[in-house]
């Protein structure tokens, strides 16, 4: 700032007049008792909406495996059919092509179960997934004389668990709760009760 | 044989039930009408004003083998009183309190979306699961949620604000009513059914009901676009369709009435001048509804029966997908402004309550509504802009979209103005009336941007657009929702709400609502499209965001649950009708007059004078009288 913008003498006293009542009702309002609890019960729900999310989150982490819930990708199997009108048009796209016996037993298993399935559906059980990358860009596989073509529906990924997220975001939920709720609690059982009831 | 058994045992049933109610009635039935000595239906026909103008309520003739004639002097008690009702209050009440637990039921599926895209990948939900869940968080804010708690405050206070004994059809408004419960089984039955079929898995060999696994959660988005729709193999699918006939059909019935009972039921003294901005919003939306949603019932037949019955109308060898667009939209976009409407008419109610003034420019504000309403029908094209239609179609709907911010920006300035130089108290209502003008500007000026058909080229299916008509949705609906249940609190339940947790999780909801949909207007701004299930991982920190915005707004719903609960149970009890003071700045309205009456008869008959007399005294006096009011205050 230049030397001819700062304000001495009667304009800086003009000035701190001017701004006077807008500082005092800031003075005010800063050391007001109910801004001041309504302060501690907001930051109290920021803590506390940031919690929930990662414990939820690290929580399913830990027991996804154990349950099942992830790791299976689900493959969909169109029936001939829907197969030609998504291999038609004028100008068809190219799919990658692949024989039945091409895919694994795990893939093969699913293949026949999906057909089965009235959502055309199925995960892919088991460790001997060879064909995810093709399954992902869509690929055409040649059974008994017809075409089905089959697509990945769903990657069912595991979420990476973090050692600290689980642990850390459920203090966080303490933490936030317990800013909620501490005003009040301070206002029926605490000795200052009274004082600002 | 069995099944024919069994068909002859339901029928002996219904049958034996018939008459045993048709006995029952006639065992309790009243005494025979008045004989013509003076008695209330006598007077009645002698006085030609009212018997004129009075309807038959859709009554069935006064004959004393029914109990449903208009001589019916009490209520059923307990739940028979709920099934059974035709009063409007109580319909009412039964509106909002189903229309809450579909809000509630929708703002889960959209916290667990949130907490899907919480990390890029999709693996806390299946892609499919959040398919389902954006389909069913749509489907039931709009239709299950929204139009119900508002038609349910219609049925509440419509005849009150006009003057009128009931709605012009009461039995038509309960069948309207009980079309709701099965549109919501319907709509939202395949997850209930999917759970359902899990758990008795448990028990039944799973190739036994396995018809019940066929039934899944339907993915295809709320508007159901073609040729999705037509391929997917789910059948919920097409009860998904019936249940939002049902739904539609409820919304004509209700609409029809809302529009005879303000035509034909006004009391004398309530002019079409005098109406109240809340009942002018509600007419208008009830005529939008009425063309708009006998539209969709004819596109949803034609859904299913090409669907079901090898027709074509949306087939690519027929009408075309396309076609499903323009027709969905025709619907559609009214549609927005079906839910919106009376969340207007509740700004322009509430906020000059609070503000101290009148509200300014009120015939503006009227027009206004009835211009978005004749407008709302010509803009449905700009939701298809990038699909390739003619580009003459497209600028001559690009220029109404931008012409209809014009009646909302005219209703934006009315409510600002009044507030300006107004003696404001910030209640819970006002605290949401201005953080819903804050939210409007917002999302009505992205909303501007968005109707220019480059832009829209730009961010259609991008989180711009879902920030942009949140902005506007939340601002208007349900802070509007919110704020009236608080000021009409008192009314409903003759009990006062919690005022500090109320302002409380006023500020949270609009805290809430800025950071979620203003991150989502960024996201969309950068490009992230809508609608996936994972996303790339830079834009993880603005999704972050998002959702502990969301989790806010969540927090803020539980509360304001809590303090409806809560104060319902234990909130202080209402002596004094005038608890906004309401009587100062010259408007107390017809439904706190309502209340005052109501309060005065109930004191009067409980043979409690002294407070029968308090509340005929002068609105000066009664300001210091009563220690409830202070407290309300």
């Amino acid at each position: 700032m230049s030397g001819d913008d700062e304000l001495e003498g009667s304009d800086e006293k003009d000035l701190r007049e001017h701004f006077a009542p807008v500082a005092r009702s800031l003075r005010r309002a800063v050391t007001s008792r109910t801004i001041q609890v309504y302060t501690i019960a907001f930051v109290g729900v920021v803590v506390l909406a940031a919690s929930i999310g990662p414990t939820i989150v690290g929580g399913y982490a830990l027991v996804q495996e154990d349950f099942g819930l992830c790791s299976d990708p689900s493959i969909e199997v169109l029936s001939p059919e829907d197969t030609e009108a998504v291999d038609a048009g004028a100008e068809p796209p190219e799919f990658e092509r692949l024989d039945f016996a091409e895919l694994t037993t795990a893939e093969q298993r699913a293949f026949r179960a999906a057909l089965d399935e009235t959502s055309n559906e199925h995960p892919i059980e088991g460790e001997n997934v060879e064909h995810l990358a093709a399954f992902r860009e869509g690929v055409l596989v040649e059974d008994q004389g017809t075409e089905h073509y089959v697509t990945i529906t769903s990657s069912n990924e595991c979420v990476p668990a973090g050692a600290v997220r689980f642990p850390l975001s459920v203090a966080g939920l303490l933490i936030g709760s317990g800013m909620i709720v501490a005003p009040e609690l301070q206002r029926r059982f605490g000795r200052t009760g009274e004082q600002y009831r | 044989m069995s099944e024919v058994l069994v068909g002859i045992a339901a029928v002996g049933f219904v049958l034996a039930v018939l008459v045993w109610r048709i006995h029952a009635n006639r065992k309790t039935a009243p005494p025979a009408p008045p004989q013509p000595d003076g008695g209330e239906r006598e007077r009645r026909e002698r006085d030609p004003r009212r018997s004129a103008k009075r309807s038959d309520g859709g009554y069935l003739p006064e004959n004393p083998t029914t109990e449903a004639g208009t001589e019916t002097e009490e209520k059923s008690a307990g739940l028979a009183r709920w099934l059974t009702t035709v009063d409007h209050k109580d319909i009412g009440i039964m509106y909002i309190v189903f229309g809450a637990i579909a809000g509630l039921w929708g703002g889960t599926d959209a916290m667990m979306i949130r907490t899907e895209l919480l990390t890029p990948e999709a693996d806390l939900w299946t892609a499919g699961t959040y398919n389902a869940l954006f389909t069913t968080h749509g489907l039931t804010m709009l239709i299950l949620f929204v139009t119900p708690v508002f038609f349910g405050l219609a049925n509440y206070f419509l005849p009150i604000l006009i003057g009128a004994d009931d709605l012009a059809f009461p039995r038509l408004n309960a069948l309207g009513f009980w079309l709701l419960p099965p549109a919501l089984i319907f709509i939202r039955g395949g997850l209930v059914i999917n759970v359902f079929a899990k758990f008795l898995a448990v028990w039944v060999p799973a190739d036994a009901i396995d018809f019940l696994f066929a039934i899944q959660p339907p993915e295809i988005g709320w508007y159901m676009y073609a040729p999705l729709s037509l391929q997917s193999g789910n059948p919920q699918v097409d009860f998904l369709l019936l249940g939002l006939h049902l739904s539609g059909i409820a919304t004509v019935l209700a609409s029809i009435n809302f529009i005879v009972t303000v035509f034909a039921e006004r009391d004398e003294e309530v002019s079409w001048a005098d109406i109240d901005l809340f009942t002018w919003t509600l007419v208008t939306t009830a005529g939008i509804a009425l063309l708009a949603f006998s539209l969709l019932g004819s596109a949803i037949l034609m859904l299913l029966l090409d669907r079901n019955f090898g027709t074509t109308f949306f087939a690519l060898e027929g009408g075309g997908p396309i076609l499903w667009q323009h027709i969905f939209w025709f619907w559609g976009h009214p549609e927005v402004y079906i839910i919106v409407l009376p969340g207007f008419g509740l700004m322009s109610t509430i906020l000059p309550k609070f503000a101290g003034r009148t509200l300014f420019g009120r015939k503006y504000v009227i027009y206004s509504t009835f211009a978005i309403g004749v407008l709302s029908f010509g803009v449905w094209a700009h939701h298809m802009f990038s699909t390739g239609i003619d580009p003459r179609i497209r600028a001559s709907f690009m220029a109404v979209s931008l012409a209809i911010a014009i009646p909302s920006a005219i209703k934006e300035f009315n409510w600002i103005t009044t507030i300006w130089k107004g003696r404001v108290r910030l209640t819970a209502p006002m605290i949401f009336c201005i953080g819903g003008l804050s939210t409007f500007v917002i999302g009505g000026i992205t909303g501007v941007f968005l109707a220019s058909i480059p832009v829209d080229l730009l961010y259609h299916d991008t989180y711009y657009v879902v920030g942009h008509f949140h902005m506007i949705l939340m601002g208007i609906i349900p802070f509007m929702m919110m704020a009236a249940s608080y000021y009409w609190f008192p009314i409903l339940t003759e009990r006062m709400y919690d005022q500090p947790l109320a302002r409380f999780q006023a500020v949270l909801m609009v805290v809430g609502v800025i950071v979620t949909f203003g991150a989502m207007l960024i996201t969309g701004a950068l490009g992230l499209p809508r609608r996936y299930a994972s996303y790339p991982a830079e834009f993880a920190p603005l999704m972050e965001i998002t959702t502990i915005g969301a989790y806010v707004i969540g927090i803020s719903v539980l509360l304001w649950v809590w303090n409806m609960l809560k104060s319902y149970f234990w909130g202080s009890r209402i002596t004094e009708a005038d608890v906004w003071d309401l009587k100062e700045v010259g408007q107390f309205t017809r439904e706190w007059q309502h209340f005052e009456e109501q309060l005065r008869e109930r004191y009067a008959a409980d043979g409690s004078g002294e407070q029968a007399e308090g509340l005929r005294t002068s609105p000066d006096e009664q300001g210091e009288s009563n220690s409830t009011r202070e407290g309300a205050k």
